[in-house]
């Protein structure tokens, strides 16, 4: 075994001299594709060899996150990656802060084409450990067709989501595998301030369906018909408009209470291909590679195959290209948006994952049945006082969000809260009166536990009859030597 | 007396014969003896050795284990961690490990007479240990009276406030289970899973035991149909089909607006409330109800009717000849079914994945495999559903096999079928093609969904294309030679792209693991049927392994063991080329199915053909060329036809072992395209048909060599 091992190694690791570069990316499909074609192109006009690209899936924003913490937290000085590309800003903004990348300093007339910052957002690190590739817009997808079903206004706002008119038909991914939905919770929160936005995340919450890992769900979705509004990143969304025809659905991003957020790249610590790395991230950052975000399909410079529908970082792009530019908006010409604080975002990040995991996600089943139970009561004051309460304050938030790395004050605190959320929705349901009664409580947990149970009892029974086989065969094994040894 | 005499020197040399047999009790030539090793160093290499690591991994807390605890924490925050203890030399590695100062940093606890030689740097690294405050937490990863001392030191220099936290010391634990356990969230999980695979096997037993007796006991019209088309179900990945169903169910989906415009309800029905359970265990039973179909039916056939028939002499009838005597014997079939439809909906990946279901077992190991090296609850739960899996085969085998009624006369003699006509025979028809109705619903909507160019809330897609098709064939579409037929050459494809590239490595791969299953089962069978070598039950058992062994727990087990140590960066690692061993995975998941093939196929030649053979001068290896193997080619070529189609259509490994793009195959291809928005369903749709379409060729082609004893390849 050993032996073969080393007969693989020989031929085996990703040696530097290979031209590839190996992206780690939470990005979909498209982007994939079109950067491979067109970075392929451009390094063999440009240097006269042949490159290519290599795409490492995770899944999500977070498990690429824990891939590279976990990947160099045994000690290792490589994990043989190259860049980590997408997922919004603020996981590049943590990353930094713990070592994970490798600085690199643009060309000077590259680097001056990117404003360092859009409406407080930095859009590339003062350091430049990391760079924002292209712009995202966060809002809210819906279905006209069945909101007209339902007899209901178009929503507008973050909170005409919490509306109990909607109860089951708000649609969202889960904030914590997602950065870009993540985002959009963070922007809630900041646009309506720590108390009133879980206001309004709560009701939401009792508004949603389910909570899918993957943002590209949610947009699906609500398409289907399965959801009539939900949480959106503009690419997704407009996507799908594409395809359903505007009639039927549309988008809408909150005014004044939405950010535009960049999407970062970054080269890793230890990247094999270094060189590449550097190539790669300079032709995302030119405008040869920015105007793939931003042309339709099939233009000339632009995409082969799938229209991005992305914003570019160069503002100077979006005249240039003038009508043939797909991106929903021009960011840079926005006179206003929400003034958002990237640093405190960053900060609490996973805080607030875990603040709405325990609060929405983890109890969501108590959460829905509080929630409607609320409704039916037609909104009793005692009841809202308590449902709206909250573990704790924005300020011990902060103070919190500090120490959140160190994982046995994480864990005492998340059970903290669980017990908290769960006493809540208990009392908001006692409080509705009958309406907040099931009947059938008792037998739905026996109906659950009836299998795990026997399933555990056969377990036990599987063990002590090995352990008795086990005896019996030792026993037999011993007599037989006594009989050997006998006379 | 003379007789009596060279009677006994006759029985002297017997006994002599006789001894030099039992002294020479092993045929090991070289040959052997290489094919032996061999062998062994596969089943080693490529099944003992994963699990074993996945055991070990599960149990130990290794050198730097203190390190693994505090990821888990990270991972898992809800669980409580207390009274861990490790020893000061544990604790300064952890410290190494954790912020890369290593020994300097675990210097801090020194006093500064002890601070060694990297003492210079000492001034800097308690700087930067101020600035991290995080750092203090974890200085006192020590036993206890280190801590006190480090508290102390730490009091002195004003650092109030610090979290004390000990891990353990041991090395073997079952730490890794009390925690699974202690997380409500795994907890969830854990039930969810169990739940899921007892509502499947109860909704299978519903739907096949009456289908069985209908097929075996009555003759009705419609028969050969039904037979032939129960078997439709079983040519789909359930989750391919659950694409399609979500867009039939959705509450604006196709059914729902049917009934709505047919007046029926007036609102839609929520049909996948509850968070897709529903949808996970509908869709798993329409898959897996021909499998406890087999199983049943073969088992009533198997009764013997005389029994039936001394049961209705004694004067029983209906119920209580089906209650004592029918059922017994049917038990140890149905159960071998069940067990199967357990664990396989137990440990499907696909299904839940795809309705969003994600507090399952499956799921959550699936989403462990990113931090498989720093979180060992991973290990943990797929060592439980190693027990949960080898429990119910052993319980099976050891109280049903031994109660095994021998059965007088076997098979049809004496049938008891009985001729069914009018309303009856009307009734059973109506309940056989309902069910195949249902059954092929999901395939249904895969068809609809794959030709779909336009689709929103209406019955059926308004508009219709074959585009994806030819998308997934890699053929532009506005192209007019495409549109007429006229196939032009592929263009050239470059590694990037998802669906030709995914269906080139899914047949390449397939190709080479039906290959290396061919070889070894030849090889196993040829060892075990016709000589006398050592480990011979140990062998036989080993290759029977995977049969019990759900995908994922091999795939884990793969993934956690070649992406470390001699094998990382080695073509082994899946996380550099998932490639091979994604070719070994197919192929030890089928091992099984081929080594049975083979081995049916010499225990029915006689030795007699090949020693014949061989007196006559052929080679050993000549015989088995020109002599054997074309006497058990049926077999061998309907076992590869089936190995080699499942493996196209795998789906837990093939998920969890294809970590680069590059090289994924077909099933991840499909999972992938999922997530895209646009038309990425529709071509996942597309693909999946296609992948039906060669699963039903090959079953064809199998059945036409296997004839009437197909059934037994679904069968534990």
């Amino acid at each position: 075994m050993l032996l073969l091992a080393l007969v693989l190694r020989a031929g085996g690791p990703a040696s530097a001299g290979e031209a590839k570069v190996v992206i780690l990316s939470p990005h979909w499909e498209g982007i994939r594709k079109e950067y491979t074609r067109a970075f392929e192109a451009w390094h063999q006009a440009e240097y006269g060899q042949p490159a290519t690209v290599e795409w490492l899936d995770m899944g999500g924003t977070s498990d690429d996150v824990k891939f590279i913490q976990s990947g160099f937290s045994a000690g290792k000085d490589s994990i043989g990656v190259d860049l980590f590309w997408g997922g919004g800003i603020d996981p590049y903004v943590e990353l930094a802060k713990g070592n994970y990348f490798q600085p690199y300093r643009l060309p000077e007339p590259l680097l001056r084409a990117i404003p360092a910052h859009l409406f407080g957002l930095p859009l590339y690190d003062p350091q430049f450990r990391w760079y924002g590739t292209a712009l995202a817009g966060f809002g809210i997808l819906y279905n006209k067709v069945v909101l007209q079903y339902l007899h209901l206004a178009p929503p507008e706002t973050w909170e005409d989501l919490a509306d109990p008119r909607l109860f089951t038909w708000v649609g969202s991914a889960d904030p914590r595998h997602s950065g870009s939905v993540h985002m959009m919770y963070e922007i809630i929160l900041q646009a309506y301030g720590w108390e009133k936005g879980f206001e309004i995340i709560r009701g939401m919450g009792g508004n949603i369906r389910s909570f899918p890992k993957s943002s590209s769900q949610t947009p699906k979705d609500t398409a289907l018909g399965e959801v009539v509004a939900g949480l959106a990143i503009d690419i997704y969304a407009l996507t799908q408009i594409d395809e359903a025809g505007s009639d039927k659905l549309a988008y809408v991003m909150p005014e004044g209470q939405t950010v535009i957020n960049p999407d970062g790249i970054a080269i890793l610590r230890g990247a094999p291909h270094l060189e590449l790395a550097r190539r790669f991230v300079r032709f995302v950052l030119s405008p040869a590679g920015q105007r793939l975000l931003m042309l339709p399909k099939g233009a000339e410079r632009g995409p082969r195959e799938f229209s991005l529908n992305r914003m570019s970082v160069l503002p100077a792009l979006y005249g240039e290209l003038g009508a043939s530019c797909t991106a929903p908006t021009n960011p840079f010409a926005w006179k206003a948006s929400l003034p958002y604080d990237s640093a405190k975002g960053g900060r609490r990040w996973g805080l607030v994952n875990d603040l709405i995991g325990v609060l929405v996600i983890d109890t969501h089943d108590q959460l829905v049945a509080a929630w409607r139970a609320f409704i039916q009561a037609s909104q009793p004051p005692a009841a809202r006082r308590v449902l709206y309460r909250l573990p704790l304050t924005e300020k011990e938030a902060d103070a919190l969000a500090a120490n959140w790395e160190d994982p046995a004050l994480r864990g005492r605190k998340i059970n903290e809260w669980l017990e908290f959320a769960q006493r809540q929705y208990a009392e908001v349901r006692r409080l509705c009166g009958p309406y907040g009664r099931d009947r059938l409580a008792w037998l739905k947990a026996g109906l659950r536990g009836l299998t795990p149970a026997l399933v555990l009892g056969l377990l036990l029974f599987f063990v002590g009859d090995l352990a008795r086989q086990g005896g019996r065969w030792l026993r037999r094994r011993i007599a037989r030597l006594d009989r050997k040894e006998g006379p | 007396m003379n007789n009596h005499q060279s009677a006994r020197s006759h029985l002297a040399r017997a006994e002599l014969i006789l001894q030099e047999v039992r002294y020479r009790r092993y045929d090991l030539t070289f040959g052997t003896g290489a094919f032996l090793l061999l062998l062994l160093a596969f089943l080693g290499g490529f099944l003992i050795y994963p699990l074993g690591y996945v055991f070990r991994e599960a149990l130990v807390i290794h050198e730097p284990g203190a390190l693994a605890l505090l990821h888990l924490q990270r991972a898992h925050p809800e669980i409580p961690v207390e009274g861990w203890t490790v020893s000061r030399e544990e604790g300064i590695s952890i410290l190494g490990q954790l912020y890369g100062v290593g020994q300097v940093a675990a210097e801090v606890l020194l006093p500064p007479e002890r601070r060694g030689a990297s003492a210079i740097a000492w001034e800097k690294v308690e700087g930067r240990l101020r600035e991290e405050q995080a750092v203090h937490k974890y200085l006192l990863c020590f036993d206890a009276a280190t801590q006190q001392e480090a508290a102390q030191r730490l009091r002195a220099r004003g650092d109030a406030g610090v979290t004390v936290q000990l891990l353990p010391r041991k090395r073997y634990t079952l730490l890794f289970f009390r925690q699974m356990v202690a997380s409500p969230i795994l907890r969830t999980c854990i039930v969810n899973s169990l739940n899921i695979g007892a509502a499947v096997t109860l909704l299978t037993t519903l739907l096949s035991v009456p289908l069985a007796f209908f097929m075996v006991r009555y003759r009705f019209r419609g028969r050969g149909w039904v037979e032939a088309l129960l078997l439709v179900p079983m040519v789909l990945p359930p989750f391919v089909g659950a694409i399609g169903m979500r867009q039939f169910f959705a509450r604006f989906g196709s059914v729902n607006l049917l009934l709505m415009k047919l007046g029926l309800i007036h609102g839609p029905i929520d049909w996948f409330s509850g968070g897709g359970f529903l949808g996970v265990v509908i869709l798993e039973s329409l898959h897996l109800y021909p499998i406890l179909y087999l199983n049943v039916a073969a088992a009533l056939a198997n009764v013997d009717p005389s029994l039936e028939e001394a049961a209705e002499n004694l004067g029983a009838k209906g119920w209580t000849l089906f209650r004592t005597i029918t059922f017994p014997l049917l038990l140890p079939g149905y159960f071998a079914g069940a067990v199967i439809v357990f664990i396989w909906a137990f440990t499907d990946l696909g299904t839940p994945l795809v309705f969003e279901y994600r507090s399952v077992v499956p799921v959550q190991i699936f989403n462990m495999v990113a931090d498989i090296h720093a979180n060992p609850l991973g290990y943990a739960l797929v060592v439980l559903v190693i027990l949960i899996t080898g429990m119910f085969f052993y319980l099976s085998k050891r109280y049903l096999g031994g109660r095994r009624v021998e059965m007088m006369a076997r098979g049809h003699v004496g049938s008891r079928e009985v001729e069914v006509k009018g309303w009856r025979a009307v009734g059973i028809n109506l309940f056989c093609f309902t069910l195949i109705f249902i059954a092929s619903l999901p395939h249904l909507s895969v068809l609809l969904t794959s030709i779909t160019q336009k689709w929103f809330m209406t019955v059926l897609p308004s508009e219709v294309t074959w585009e994806h098709y030819a998308k997934v064939m890699h053929l532009d579409w506005s192209d007019p030679a495409v549109r007429l037929g006229r196939l032009p050459v592929v263009p050239k494809v470059k590694g990037h792209d998802l669906t030709v590239p995914s269906i080139a490595n899914s047949l390449r791969y397939s190709f080479f693991s039906t290959l290396i299953d061919l070889v070894l089962g030849i090889l196993i069978a040829y060892l075990l049927t016709r000589k006398r070598i050592p480990f011979a039950t140990l062998i036989d058992a080993t290759a029977m392994l995977p049969l019990a062994l759900p995908g994922l727990v091999l795939a884990f087990g793969y993934v956690g063991c070649y992406s470390t140590g001699i094998f990382e960066g080695s073509p082994l690692d899946p996380f550099y080329k998932p490639g091979l061993l994604l070719v070994l995975a197919y192929a030890v998941r089928r091992l099984p199915y081929s080594v049975r093939a083979a081995y049916a196929g010499f225990q029915q030649t006689h030795v007699v053909l090949e020693e014949a053979s061989q007196n006559l001068g052929a080679t050993p290896f000549q015989t088995l060329r020109r002599i054997t193997l074309p006497l058990i080619m049926a077999n061998l070529v309907a076992g590869a036809i089936l190995s080699f189609s499942f493996a196209m259509l795998e789906v837990s490994d093939s998920l969890i072992l294809a970590l680069k793009e590059e090289y994924y195959p077909i099933t991840k291809a499909i999972y992938t395209l999922l997530g895209r928005v646009a038309d990425g369903p529709y071509i996942a749709s597309a693909m999946g048909l296609l992948g039906m379409v060669l699963l039903i060729l090959s079953l064809v082609a199998a059945s036409r060599f296997l004839g009437q004893r197909m059934g037994e390849l679904f069968r534990a």
